[in-house]
Formats: structure tokens, sequence, C-alpha cells
């Protein structure tokens, strides 16, 4: 669990993440509120607006140890938990039309797991602008924890594979992770599924992870203002460990990616960042991830 | 050279009053607005990189040159935003922010207090380093000029140098999160408090050419 302790250490005042929080999550109602008034481009536009706000409000929820569960219901006070957050920000990201929604839907086991949801997704391929292509490197991966044999249940996505190739070097996401890195994942889910395969597959993620916490770290005004593009549980990394876990799982590895974090050579903040959330946020959803923990 | 529109983000605390003032005064650095009359021949030996770059990642720490005195209380610059496009598309970043917001975050301190201020104004970037020019702003945003790394490059920050001029601002809008709360939920796009004020001395950039407007979310 990340503690009080473990925010001061990293100068991160609670007070100030439950504004932010609340902020968030009010801007995240309001422009969905605004996208249901809106139509067409527009609508998508608002629905992509809130569905950042709401990624944001789910990660600050994580940071201060409001995981919720599959199981229960939000809180009294208005302010909804990681889980219900994130089945906003998969909700919202579905509307807006971009394929990271399927990568946001790890956070929420139900809806993991569905033929449906990728042939959907596949069905609105042609109609995408071009520039949303790269996103499509999302479905894979999650077609490719999901099913193990994706490349025969869902042909066009090999076709898809192959095309993003041609992106390799490009970044994605708020850490610029490059796609290939992601190809390299879904790859090592895919082909004689191994856990030393994967480890090595998310090793850059842990990495660039750790660089950008401590880049922005030595900038105090805006470390402590949240006011960078990534936040300190970055959703974008714990969701990539969320999909290696579920894949070690299937190997009976379940306890393989903690132990693999924990020593890993990175910062000691990074590592209990990373471990606090995902051990905890997934013992709170029913043993989702890491269930020995 | 390139005008450059931006949005400068100034605490709802100022009030309206102040806002106006400083429509015909201008947007003055912190250093100028501690110390009142800045000496002339100071100018230059402030304008240094190395102030920039304390400017950019120091803004609060101590200044041992300052005796301890906090950077952010001396800074001969200015920081404003324009928003900023990544390398690739927004899409892809899957994040959407409009420079105004960012602008309204940081002078409302994530709503520790409910209302900025938004001064909307044009300034002169060279599309390279100029740091000890003072008529010239800084891109901090242009990951081509500044290659460094820096986690905080979406926020789109342009930072100007001493003085915004007047001549340069176009108009002031007094923004509340409140009240950008309750049009959201009455369906509306949100928008500021009341009209904006417009800057009488205010020159239009329109008459010279390379405007690059700032950007909004439907960019």
């Amino acid at each position: 669990m990340i503690t009080t302790r473990l925010l001061n250490e990293l100068n991160l005042d609670p007070e100030f993440v439950e504004r932010d929080l609340q902020l968030s999550q009010e801007l995240a109602e309001g422009y969905t509120n605004l996208a249901f008034h809106s139509e067409g481009l527009k609508a998508k536009e608002n629905h992509a607006i809130a569905a950042s706000y709401f990624r944001r409000a789910a990660a600050d929820a994580l940071l201060l140890g409001k995981y919720g569960s599959s199981g229960r219901t939000s809180s009294f006070t208005g302010i909804d938990n990681a889980y219900d957050l994130f089945k906003k920000t998969t909700n919202a990201y579905q509307n807006s039309g971009t394929p990271y929604s399927s990568f946001t839907c790890i956070f929420v086991p139900q809806v993991s797991g569905s033929k449906q949801f990728i042939d959907e997704w596949l069905e609105q391929l042609p109609n995408l602008k071009t520039d949303a292509f790269p996103q499509f490197v999302y479905l894979l991966l999650y077609a490719s924890a999901m099913f193990r044999q994706w490349q025969e249940i869902f042909e066009e996505l090999n076709t898809i594979r192959q095309r993003l190739e041609l992106y390799r070097i490009e970044p994605i996401g708020v850490l610029g992770i490059p796609i290939g890195n992601y190809l390299d994942l879904t790859d090592a889910f895919t082909s004689n599924r191994n856990a030393d395969r994967v480890a090595r597959a998310i090793s850059p993620f842990l990495s660039q992870y750790d660089f950008s916490i401590r880049q922005a770290q030595k900038n105090e005004y805006h470390w402590q203002r949240l006011a960078m593009p990534f936040h300190p549980v970055e959703p974008d990394i714990l969701g990539t460990l969320l999909f290696a876990d579920r894949v070690l799982m299937s190997m009976d590895h379940s306890d393989f990616l903690l132990s693999f974090i924990e020593h890993f050579p990175i910062g000691r903040q990074a590592i209990s960042l990373l471990m606090g959330t995902l051990s905890d946020y997934g013992r709170a959803n029913d043993g989702h991830v890491f269930r020995n923990v | 050279m390139i005008i450059q529109k931006v949005i400068k983000g100034i605490t709802g605390a100022i009030g309206d009053y102040e806002a106006q003032r400083i429509l015909s005064t201008g947007i003055m650095c912190k250093w100028w607005q501690r110390i009142r009359d800045i000496p002339e021949d100071e100018i230059q030996q402030r304008l240094t990189e190395d102030n920039l770059r304390w400017h950019q990642n120091r803004y609060e720490s101590p200044d041992p040159r300052e005796s301890g005195r906090p950077f952010c209380e001396t800074t001969p610059f200015i920081s404003t935003t324009a928003g900023a496009v990544v390398p690739d598309t927004v899409n892809r970043r899957n994040l959407r922010y409009a420079s105004w917001w960012t602008a309204l975050y940081f002078a409302t301190e994530c709503r520790k207090r409910d209302d900025g201020y938004l001064f909307y104004c044009y300034v002169f970037t060279l599309g390279k380093k100029s740091v000890e020019h003072r008529g010239f702003s800084e891109e901090l945003r242009e990951l081509n000029i500044y290659t460094n790394y820096s986690p905080y490059h979406p926020e789109g920050e342009v930072t100007a140098k001493i003085i915004i001029p007047s001549i340069q601002i176009e108009r002031v809008e007094h923004w509340s999160i409140n009240k950008i709360l309750d049009d959201l939920r009455n369906g509306r796009e949100p928008g500021p408090v009341a009209p904006p004020i417009q800057n009488n001395y205010y020159a239009l950039p329109e008459e010279i050419s390379n405007i690059r407007e700032f950007l909004t979310v439907r960019s």
C-alpha cells in the first residue's frame, strides 16, 4: 500500500492529491455531460477530454489508496474509487472512439477477455483516421494477453501487427515509450510463453518509468502540483504490468512479477509506488492480480 | 521571427482592478515586481541559460546567489503557455488538455482558490535559442530547440522575459472553476465569469506575418 509516509518521502501532499482527484472527477463528469449535449466529432472530443480527466482521477485514487473493488459501490462522499474511475475511463475512451480503451479495461476485470470487444474495434478500423492507427497497438496488447491463440482467432490483427512494425520507433503514450516495446511485449505474450521473455519485454517500461519519476521529482514546483503529463502511479505502466501479470498467471507464475519488480535495478521509490499499488489494487479486486501476495 | 499567441494565468487574488491595471502596465517578471525599479545593467547579467534552467526546473528552490531567496522571487522570466504538440498527434498521447486550462490550473493552484485571470497575449520567438535577447521568448515546449527530455513538455511553456508589454496583451478574462463546472453540468461550453476586458493599447499582430495560434483541444 502507498502509505502517507511514502507520499511524504515523495514530497507529495495528500491534500493536494485529494483536491486534484475531486476536481478531475468533476471535470470528467462535466465533459461527459457536455458530450451528451453535443454531436458527431464534437461529442467524441468531449468524451476524449472526459476520459483524460477520469484517467487522472483514477490514478489519484490509486495514489491515495482508494482502490475500491469490483463488488462494491462508490462511497457516499461522491468521490469514486480507482476501480469505478477506471471503469468510467474505459467507457469514455470507448465513446471517444479511441482504441486506448482496450488498454484501460485491464483495470476493470469484468470487461476483460471479451472477443466481442475486439471484433467491435476491428469493425471500426476502416472508419478511423490514419493518425489513430498506432493506437491499435493497445488492442493488440489486449488480444495477445487475453487470447493465447489470438493470431488464429483474429486474422485481421495479424495485418495490424505487420503494419505496426512500420511505427516501431515512434513514441506512444504519455511516457513516449516506443511502439516497438509494445510489439516486443505482445510477441512475448504470444509465442512460447516464457516468464523470462516476458520479464525482458517489460524491462524498458520499468526503466522509462523510473527515469521519468526521477526527472520529474527534480522539478519540485511542478512535481508537488502534479503538473506533468504522466502520473506518479502512471496507468500506462501499471496497465502494462497488469497485462504481463495476466499472462504470467496463465503460466502459473503468479508471484513472478512482484519479485521481478522488487529486484529490478531502479529507484526504491519507483519500486514502492509500483508494488504498493499493484498488490493492493489487485487484492481489492477479487484477486484479479497478484492473488498470492 | 514568429508571433506566438500565448496565455498567462494569474491568481484571482489580484482582483478586477489590478487585472485591468496589468493590461496597461504589461505583465512584469517577478524580479521587476519585487524591486520595482530594475537596474538596466543587471538585465543582461540575469538573462542567462543557467537562470532559464533555474526558472524551468528549480522555480521555488532557494537561490544561493540571492542569499537563499527562492528563485521565483527574482526570476527575470515569465512563464506562459501555448499548448504543445508532442512529436506525435494529440490522439496518440491519450490526453487532451487545452492551453487555457493549463494556465488556469496554475493560477488557481488546482482549485486552492476558485478563480484566476487569463491574459491573452502574443510574444515573439525566433525558432532557436535566444536567451540573452529580452525581446524574444524561449519556446521551452519546442523539442527541436530544447532537446533535453522534459517530463513537463506538454505544458507548452513559452517563456517571456522581463515584461510582456501592454501593446501585446489583447484581453483579460476572469475564470472560475465553479463556473466551469456549472457550465459543463448544464451542457454548455465553459466560459469566463464575465465578458473579457479588452485592452485599448493592444496592437493587432495580424499585419505581421507568421502568426501561430495557441492550441486548443480542437485545434
